[in-house]
């Protein structure tokens, strides 16, 4: 259903001008579906890059589950690579933290997307595989759920047909701040898939604190932090107020930050949350829960009776309202058109 | 009137202090003070290799010296407060104790060479002061250093890390002084560099980054962290040995990295279990292209004129002086007498001393031992064809590749012997303390900590004493057990009562055992060779 030529797709939107790549908007001329498009140029010589995007195809491809960002297709054309991705009308919460969550998202949204998470790292996991750099910038969201991407940094337990028990290698610089300390550690004990979880409890923590944690922290002192146990939390009113303690005034330049400072201090996050969290964010890999298991936490009982496109209901006028997100199809894409993006992700034999 | 002396060296400072003395001053009461490094100097804890240097080498006074980077001394004037000079009470006269830097010792150090040490004077141990050096971070560009994981010729290796993406990374340092006294030092180094900034290869050590600091005379090669080489385990393995399969994991990364340079048209000419290292995820990364060759773009052949490898390593052409010989092949040679020596534990040639071995390797083809045909065939046969005599007959890499031993998967018997462990108890980065130290330095300030000359020569003593001690009673205890051993109708007796003596006993006969197996190995290291081929050619 997907073609090899240009002249079927059309380009919309540039949604992403990367060093090695580009990522646009377009629509599939044959049954006018939204698309996401990566434009990989291949002669640049940027042949590392080229190795991970490979590497990315070849492992994204293995994967069929609901909440993993499948690649639709790839093909070469005029010295580019292109990637196709089904579009995901809301983005990375990264962004979205930046634009409209920008002091978290709401606990509620927060647990049912970290369901779909799990549910994906469960599936990798059975198959063996780490993903290796779980951030909210690698979390999609569209109007009825989320997925996991960017595979790039994922390794497999399994190699040469052996499986090998632990996993060696460092994280890239810029997913340093959600890596375990054990990865960080690289001793020759190695880490196993009990590094996603963890970067699962860092995640919450930006998620829900809006910021992410280790922002602008020196490396090696967020490294020794973790070696220390030492983690972030969820800033609410049990957490957050110390603060006030220590400075006997606020002391905030801004009304901004002031403004932020009342709503952390004065909100209240569920026990169960921070319990998630500490569960996540164990130092000892072995104690931390599996994903499997984490899926039966209190945390997600209050996922019972909603889903994503309720709340996304809630906060359409705020995500309407604002000016990042203007696509002219966001506030028409009903549940009707969601359903045809579905159905068009079929297998062509 | 204070005088402040300085040297890198303690025996050297003993002479500046003692020479300045004669010029008119007291001589009695000189309190020297040293700054010793870290971890593995005097008192903090030598490490036990330490011990045996000390037993063999009865010089207790250089040996914590060795380690010392700054060494400060100080000449203290006022004589009366210093004869108790001892532990706490050197506390409080610290106020009237100058400490120099780098560059005031070295300007001492110069001045005292030109005026001649006219004679040697006494300063009592009591005297000399060493304050244990704190952990203070040291940057190299973005690299925080560590702890040191080895030494050479040419300089230290030091554990790193990258400050910016956190990977574990070892920084060869090379300082000028120590490259001028080795002979093609210079040289060997730029080569070096030359060639590992074109290899990229997974079986090749990687040159992640190279630093010059023009005002110390010095030169960091940052490389990729390796948890230790072939050569460490094997000595520290029982039979000096690892099982077959083992091996022949080892020995298929080492065939893909050779291939790799044969393709760059690099011959490595010094391969063996030393230069042979491994990442924390056991993959071979061959290292040391020190006396590495690159083939011109335009040459005919692998014709080479110069070998500088190590001696048992190295296949006749080059034992027997040939003029020039293929490259390829000595490269085929080494690995042959390499994959030999992990399996087995012996060398295919031996000598007791390098003439002797050089001229055992040139005499005669080699013959597999029948004990190796009953081991298994297969091997015996590739080890054989890889140390064929004859350059021509030898087997290339695309042979070996089709080997039958080499495509086979030999059965895991044994579990595989370990990596020695490291120094650090969880095998954590050693930068790890330094950070600490410096992101958290406030919290916990330690306290100085003193001792004096006199203190580490009674622990080295004592150490000494006791090692002695030790090894006499696991002499007696061996002797005990080979007299039981030796009567052949109570094998299982004797066995019983090696038992009985207790595990460390056993070990001890094992030891024996082996010792009358092999005789003792020493490898001459390269430069030897390198001296020999010129004593040939001049």
């Amino acid at each position: 259903m997907c073609s090899n030529s240009l002249a079927d797709y059309q380009f919309t939107k540039v949604l992403k001008h990367g060093r090695f790549s580009s990522v646009y908007k377009a629509n599939c001329v044959g049954n006018n579906h939204s698309i996401v498009i990566k434009k990989f140029p291949l002669e640049h010589g940027n042949d590392a890059e080229l190795k991970k995007l490979f590497a990315e195809i070849q492992c994204c491809r293995q994967f069929k589950h609901p909440n993993i960002n499948k690649i639709l297709h790839c093909f070469t054309a005029e010295c580019d690579m292109f990637v196709l991705y089904p579009y995901m009308c809301f983005g990375a919460c990264q962004i979205l933290l930046e634009s409209i969550f920008t002091n978290g998202f709401p606990e509620a949204l927060i647990a049912l997307l970290f369901k779909d998470v799990l549910s994906a790292l469960m599936y990798i996991h059975m198959n063996d595989f780490v993903h290796g750099a779980v951030k909210a910038g690698h979390i999609l969201l569209d109007n009825q759920k989320a997925v996991l991407t960017n595979f790039h940094e994922s390794r497999s337990f399994i190699k040469h047909g052996v499986k090998i028990p632990v996993l060696h290698g460092v994280s890239q610089e810029k997913n340093l701040n959600w890596a375990a300390p054990e990865v960080l550690d690289q001793n020759i004990n190695g880490y196993t898939e009990k590094c996603d979880i963890y970067s699962v409890g860092i995640t919450a923590c930006e998620m829900a604190n809006g910021i992410q944690p280790y922002f602008e922290t020196q490396p090696t002192l967020m490294y020794t932090e973790k070696i220390r146990g030492n983690v972030p939390s969820l800033l609410d009113r049990s957490t957050y107020t110390m603060l006030l303690d220590d400075q006997g005034k606020m002391p905030f330049e801004n009304s901004m930050t002031r403004r932020t400072y009342e709503i952390f201090s004065q909100r209240i996050l569920s026990d169960d949350f921070h319990q998630f969290v500490e569960i996540c964010l164990n130092r000892n890999a072995e104690n931390r829960w599996s994903a499997k298991k984490l899926m039966t936490h209190a945390f997600f009982k209050q996922c019972r009776h909603s889903t994503i496109s309720d709340h996304i209901k809630k906060c359409r006028s705020e995500l309407d309202n604002n000016s990042i997100i203007d696509d002219e199809s966001m506030g028409q894409l009903d549940d009707r058109d969601v359903n045809e993006c579905r159905e068009d992700v079929q297998w062509n034999f | 009137m204070t005088v402040t002396v300085t040297s890198t060296h303690v025996m050297d400072a003993q002479v500046i202090a003692t020479h300045l003395q004669a010029g008119g001053e007291q001589q009695h009461g000189s309190n020297i003070l040293v700054d010793v490094a870290g971890k593995d100097v005097g008192l903090a804890g030598a490490a036990d290799d330490e011990m045996t240097v000390l037993l063999t080498n009865q010089n207790y006074h250089q040996e914590p010296t060795s380690d010392i980077e700054e060494a400060f001394l100080e000449r203290n004037g006022n004589n009366a407060e210093l004869d108790a000079a001892a532990g706490g009470q050197l506390h409080a006269e610290l106020a009237g104790v100058t400490w120099l830097d780098d560059d005031a010792i070295d300007a001492l150090d110069r001045v005292t060479q030109d005026i001649g040490n006219m004679f040697f004077n006494r300063v009592d141990s009591q005297d000399i002061i060493y304050q244990q050096k704190k952990k203070n971070i040291k940057l190299v560009g973005k690299y925080v250093m560590g702890d040191v994981l080895g030494e050479g010729s040419y300089g230290k290796v030091k554990e790193a890390m990258n400050s910016e993406n956190l990977s574990r990374l070892a920084v060869k340092i090379l300082t000028k002084r120590k490259l001028r006294r080795i002979p093609n030092g210079e040289q060997n180094v730029t080569r070096e560099i030359h060639l590992l900034k074109q290899l990229k290869h997974r079986n090749i050590v990687d040159l992640v980054d190279v630093l010059y600091n023009e005002e110390k005379q010095k030169m960091y090669l940052v490389m990729e962290y390796c948890i230790g080489g072939l050569q460490e385990m094997l000595d520290n393995a029982p039979d000096k040995k690892m099982p077959l399969y083992q091996a022949h994991r080892y020995f298929q990364q080492l065939v893909n990295g050779l291939e790799y340079l044969h393709s760059c048209r690099v011959i490595h000419k010094d391969i063996k279990p030393g230069n042979l290292l491994l990442t924390l995820d056991q993959t071979l990364k061959i290292s040391d292209f020190g006396v590495a060759e690159q083939l011109d773009l335009f040459a005919a052949d692998d014709a080479c004129t110069t070998g500088q490898g190590t001696p048992a390593f190295q296949p006749p052409e080059i034992a027997n002086g040939h003029e020039t010989f293929a490259g390829f092949k000595v490269d085929i040679w080494s690995s042959g007498v390499t994959l030999y020596n992990l399996a087995t534990g012996f060398y295919p040639f031996e000598g007791d001393n390098i003439y002797r071995l050089l001229e055992n390797i040139g005499r005669s083809q080699w013959i597999a031992p029948d004990w190796l045909y009953d081991m298994d065939e297969c091997f015996a046969r590739l080890i054989l064809g890889m140390l064929q005599a004859d350059p021509s007959e030898r087997l290339s890499l695309q042979q070996i590749r089709k080997d039958t031993w080499f495509l086979s998967a030999p059965a895991v018997t044994d579990p595989p012997i370990p990596i020695p462990p490291l120094k650090e108890k969880y095998g954590r980065s050693t930068v790890l303390p330094y950070l600490e130290a410096y992101h958290y330095g406030s919290e916990q300030e330690q306290e100085d900590v003193y001792f004096t000359e006199h203190d580490v020569n009674q622990e080295l003593a004592r150490r000494a004493a006791s090692a002695a001690a030790e090894i006499r009673a696991n002499k007696s205890a061996a002797a005990n057990a080979a007299c039981h051993l030796y009567e052949p109708s109570t094998s299982a007796e004797a066995a019983a009562a090696a038992m009985a003596n207790g595990s460390r006993e056993e070990t001890s006969i094992k030891k024996k055992g082996s010792g009358f197996k092999r005789r003792a190995k020493k490898l001459a290291s390269c430069i030897s060779v390198r001296k020999l081929s010129h004593c040939r050619t001049s």
